[in-house]
């Protein structure tokens, strides 16, 4: 896989979208409407009850917002493609990967490369730089730099665990259930960490480190209370991302490997 | 360098099956102990293909064939045996292997669905590295050959099926591998398409000596293309030879097939082997071991108003199911 | 084997008769050993003969059979040619050829024609429903997902609610009503949720419909006998589970009265309908749009927005909660959890419930002129 084949690929998932151009956009609109609707309901729930554990309506909106970008990056990679895995393993169109010349994790995601989530990108990005907008932090260089690493760490993180729950198909093929247990606790991170009590903050921050993802680097950012991590670590923060996602990996192609051997 | 393609001996793969129980309970009981069993999907299998070989692997469904053309795609590792293709352990060297290697799988699709077939053919180009002028010499001549002008340049949930396997198969050979595994690759074609697919593998064999290993379940595909036939059963081979032993493998056997120009009673062909009868035509089974075939012959036109007659050895598929329940 | 007896409903056969012709199939097609088995753990092959078996199982006069050996070895295609003689020698019925679409007529029916859905009554379809109830027994081993996934659910909502009101209550409602409607509302999310969108859409565009609409039923009934099944199961195994432990881990107010109680549970059904009526809606409408995905994301949105899932209707700023008032989606959250809680006053409540009838029956209308256009379409163009 280099830069040269992934480009193709790209190019030819665009002109494949292409070929349904009114579905595309009319899918795009839907996804801006449906989370526009997540939106309007806590823009409505604010303007009733305008602190949420001490945050306001722009840092919710901006913790929301990060939560959403860094989800739509790093699912891009992973979310279908992982989920699909299933029906592949089961019905041996695995085995198409399997006798390409190209390192079949690099063509799988690649090849399922998800163009729809730039629809979630738009929406998420805009209102997150409106909500920067209206928040005053000093936008130093350091901060725009700390942001751009949170969402760069936020989507591996989200890449790497989705990636792992694809891995655990090679293991049980219905795994399906471990999207869902993802999806449901990542609902708790939309809102701020310290409402839920320390089981549910020590679940994210060690076992399944979601937090990560949006919480910790706002609340550092915005100088909110970031327990149970010390102050200092905000920097440390962003290196979650690469390790989660390297597990990820590393766990994904032990499981191609196994499945090699076992048959599938 | 051998003279052989592919060497396999000893072949094995044994799988380990969990035992699911049924009823709700037991899902419980599942839980603290499962019982397997282990499945020995391929039992000692030795093979050996020719460079330039048109070979036909067949077998009952369940019987270890795509397991075994599965290990030699380098996709499974088999428990035991040695498996030398091309100079590769195929699921050791994966990676370089599969470069030289080319795989159809009848009824799972390569191309992309909503593109034309161009597109997935110039992203092949890209993934095997092919010289432009190399692919375009290729794609020409596979296009001349399989009259696909026009059809490349269609999207692919546009194309018939028959046009789609032409597509599928140019898919293939573009980066001219030494090697190629065809699984059913004219499995619903119309007879039409069915020859000149035929045709295309003759001819390319010819033209760039590509050793073909052919998995069907169409016996006429079997009877037009491959030199050998190995057949798999349970696990091993149970024959391995020329096509034309396996047409003639019940040598003391034949069929007569007669139609009268009025209806005759059977109790007149009372001493034969009747395997059809009507009224006006039968068919009928005779070993020409001990009365040669001149014999029989003689008798019938001699005794009965014969209008037509037809001699044939023993159906291939006869052959084929016979070999499977042995 | 479940497939077979509901064929015997469906085409309305006399027992014996059935019985007759199953075995004389199923012995000459040797499917005794699995018949009992999952469709999904057999063989080509083995899926094949049963497939034919069921084509034959109400004596057809005329079979159409469409590539039925493809893909199968010599022994299985062998089979199958017998057997396919066998039939034809007992009663003859003819076979235009292997390359023809379909599959086998009922007895009394003429080409163009739809069967009678009229002769079926509501014991065949509470059967489909229970039918639909068993199937999802296989599924099991989801439920404690389930659970755990409405547990998680409630649980956000609530640390939220609590967070915001404390003990001292706000105007609208007091923290132990909004824990209440924090329990209610994903539970009547998780209740609701049909896939009756997916199933008509994926029919629609694979033309599978076609296969549907032979069958001498109507199509829509046995969709929402399916899904009223599917909801029961939900209500048994995870619904009113999670209530119960949710009731033990944050406290659970009662309803507010027995009155509100049956309100509640006419609430209930309503929300059911809708929820039915608006996911066939969705994948009508995407039948002429082309676009399944996007109508039902919008829906969704649509449905976060004005259900009140979340936030009930009276913490709505004024010209939303008019907005939402307006709109059939407050009663697939808001309505039934208000209802439940005694939060309108008897005469508001019943004028919502009546109001909501009217939208149930609104949507019904609309849904069945834009089936029957839809069908129409199909059978004119041939899918």
């Amino acid at each position: 896989m280099n830069i040269a084949l992934f480009g193709k690929l790209i190019q030819l998932l665009i002109k494949e979208k292409m070929a349904y151009r009114g579905d595309f956009l009319l899918s795009a609109f839907a996804q801006i409407v449906s989370y526009g609707g997540e939106y309007i309901v806590i823009w409505l729930f604010m303007k009733r009850f305008p602190l949420l554990a001490g945050w306001t309506w722009p840092e919710i909106a901006l913790l929301y917002s990060f939560g959403l970008l860094t989800y739509a990056i790093g699912a891009s990679f992973s979310f279908v493609q992982m989920r699909e895995l299933e029906g592949q393993v089961r019905q041996g169109t695995f085995d198409n990967l399997l006798i390409k010349p190209i390192n079949p994790y690099f063509y799988l995601i690649s090849r399922g490369f998800n163009l729809a989530y730039v629809a979630h990108i738009t929406i998420s990005g805009a209102v997150l730089i409106w909500a920067i907008g209206q928040l005053n932090v000093q936008w130093t260089l350091l901060n725009w730099a700390y942001v751009l690493l949170a969402v760069v760490s936020g989507a591996m993180i989200q890449a790497g665990l989705l990636t792992a729950i694809g891995a655990a198909t090679f293991l049980w093929v219905r795994a399906g259930f471990l999207f869902t247990i993802f999806f449901r606790l990542k609902e708790f991170i939309s809102y701020p960490l310290p409402l839920f009590g320390t089981f549910i903050q020590l679940l994210l921050t060690i076992g399944v480190p979601l937090a990560f993802v949006n919480f910790y680097p706002a609340a550092f950012l915005l100088a909110h209370d970031s327990a149970p991590l010390p102050g200092w670590a905000m920097w440390l923060a962003p290196l979650v991302g690469p390790l989660v996602y390297g597990l990820g990996y590393l766990l994904w192609t032990s499981g191609a490997n196994k499945y090699q051997g076992a048959g599938g | 360098m051998s003279e052989y393609m592919i060497e396999i001996q000893g072949l094995r793969k044994t799988f380990k099956k969990l035992n699911k129980k049924a009823g709700f309970f037991s899902a419980f009981g599942a839980l603290f102990s499962r019982t397997s069993e282990l499945v020995h999907s391929v039992d000692g299998i030795d093979l050996r293909v020719r460079k330039g070989e048109i070979r036909g692997l067949i077998g009952p469904n369940g019987a270890g064939k795509s397991t075994t053309i599965k290990i030699m795609s380098g996709i499974l590792h088999p428990t035991e045996g040695t498996v030398s293709i091309m100079g590769y352990t195929p699921w050791l060297h994966r990676e370089k292997y599969i470069r030289n290697l080319g795989v159809l799988f009848g009824q799972k699709s390569q191309l992309w669905w909503d593109l034309p077939p161009i597109d997935t053919f110039e992203l092949n180009r890209e993934m095997y590295r092919i010289p432009t002028d190399r692919f375009k010499r290729r794609l020409d001549r596979f296009v001349e050959l399989l009259q696909i002008e026009r059809v490349i340049y269609q999207p692919v949930r546009t194309l018939s099926l028959g046009e789609r396997m032409k597509c599928e198969l140019v898919c293939a050979l573009l980066h001219e591998p030494s090697l190629i595994f065809l699984d059913e690759p004219t499995i619903g074609l119309d007879i039409v398409s069915k020859e000149t697919i035929r045709q295309f593998i003759k001819q390319t064999n010819k033209e760039l000596q590509t050793t073909f290993i052919i998995t069907t379940h169409d016996l006429a595909d079997l009877e037009n293309l491959c030199d050998n036939v190995t057949i798999i059963n349970k696990g091993s081979i149970v024959f391995d030879d020329a096509m034309g032993k396996l047409s003639t493998f019940f040598r003391n056997r034949k069929i007569i097939e007669v139609k009268f120009a009025e209806p005759v009673g059977e109790a007149l062909l009372d001493g034969y082997d009747v395997i059809e009868f009507g009224g006006l035509n039968a068919r009928i089974e005779v070993n020409v071991e001990d009365k040669d075939i001149k014999h029989h012959v003689y008798d019938i036109l001699g005794r009965l108003p014969v209008v037509d007659i037809n001699i044939t050895n023993i159906p291939i598929e006869e052959v084929i199911k016979h070999i499977y329940t042995s | 084997m479940d497939s077979f007896e509901l064929h015997r409903y469906v085409y309305k056969l006399p027992v014996n008769a059935f019985r007759e012709q199953l075995r004389f199939c199923m012995d000459l097609l040797s499917v005794g050993e699995f018949a009992h088995k999952p469709v999904r753990q057999l063989s080509l092959g083995q899926r094949m003969r049963v497939e034919i078996a069921m084509a034959l199982l109400h004596e057809p006069r005329i079979l159409f059979l469409d590539e039925p050996t493809i893909g199968l070895d010599v022994m299985a295609k062998d089979q199958i040619r017998q057997f396919l003689r066998a039939v034809n020698r007992k009663k003859p019925t003819a076979s235009p050829g292997r390359n023809l679409p379909g599959r086998s007529l009922p007895r009394a029916s003429l080409p163009g024609a739809l069967p009678d859905e009229r002769r079926y009554g509501v014991t065949t379809y509470m059967m489909f429903a229970v039918k639909s109830f068993t199937n999802q027994l296989a599924y099991r081993s989801e439920v404690w997902l389930r659970l755990l996934g409405n547990l998680l659910a409630i649980l956000i909502q609530v640390e939220i609610w609590r967070a915001v009101i404390g003990s001292s209550g706000q105007e609208g409602a007091s923290l132990d009503q909004m824990i209440t409607y924090s329990i209610l509302n994903p539970l009547l999310l998780a209740l609701l949720s049909t896939n009756v969108s997916e199933a008509v859409d994926s029919s629609l565009k694979s033309g599978s419909i076609a296969t549907e609409l032979i069958r001498p039923l109507s199509y829509p009934l046995y969709l929402l006998a399916g899904s009223l099944g599917l909801s029961l199961y939900k209500l048994a195994f995870t619904v009113a589970p999670a209530f119960a432990l949710a009731g033990l881990l944050f406290g659970v107010l009662p309803p507010a009265s027995p009155m509100n109680l049956l309100a509640f549970v006419a609430a209930l059904l309503i929300a059911m309908l809708m929820s039915f009526l608006l996911g066939y809606l969705v994948s009508l409408l995407a039948f002429w749009l082309m676009s399944h995905f996007a109508l039902s994301w919008m829906l969704g949105g649509l449905i976060t927005i004005f259900s009140g899932s979340f936030l009930p209707l009276w913490f709505y700023s004024s010209g939303w909660a008019a907005v939402a008032e307006a709109l059939p989606f407050q009663y697939l959250g808001y309505v039934p959890a208000a209802v439940y809680l005694g939060t309108m006053t008897d005469e508001a409540m019943w004028r919502t419930l009546a109001i909501g009838l009217i939208w149930a029956a609104a949507l019904l209308l609309l849904v069945r002129w834009l089936w029957s256009r839809a069908v129409r379409r199909l059978i004119i163009q041939g899918g």
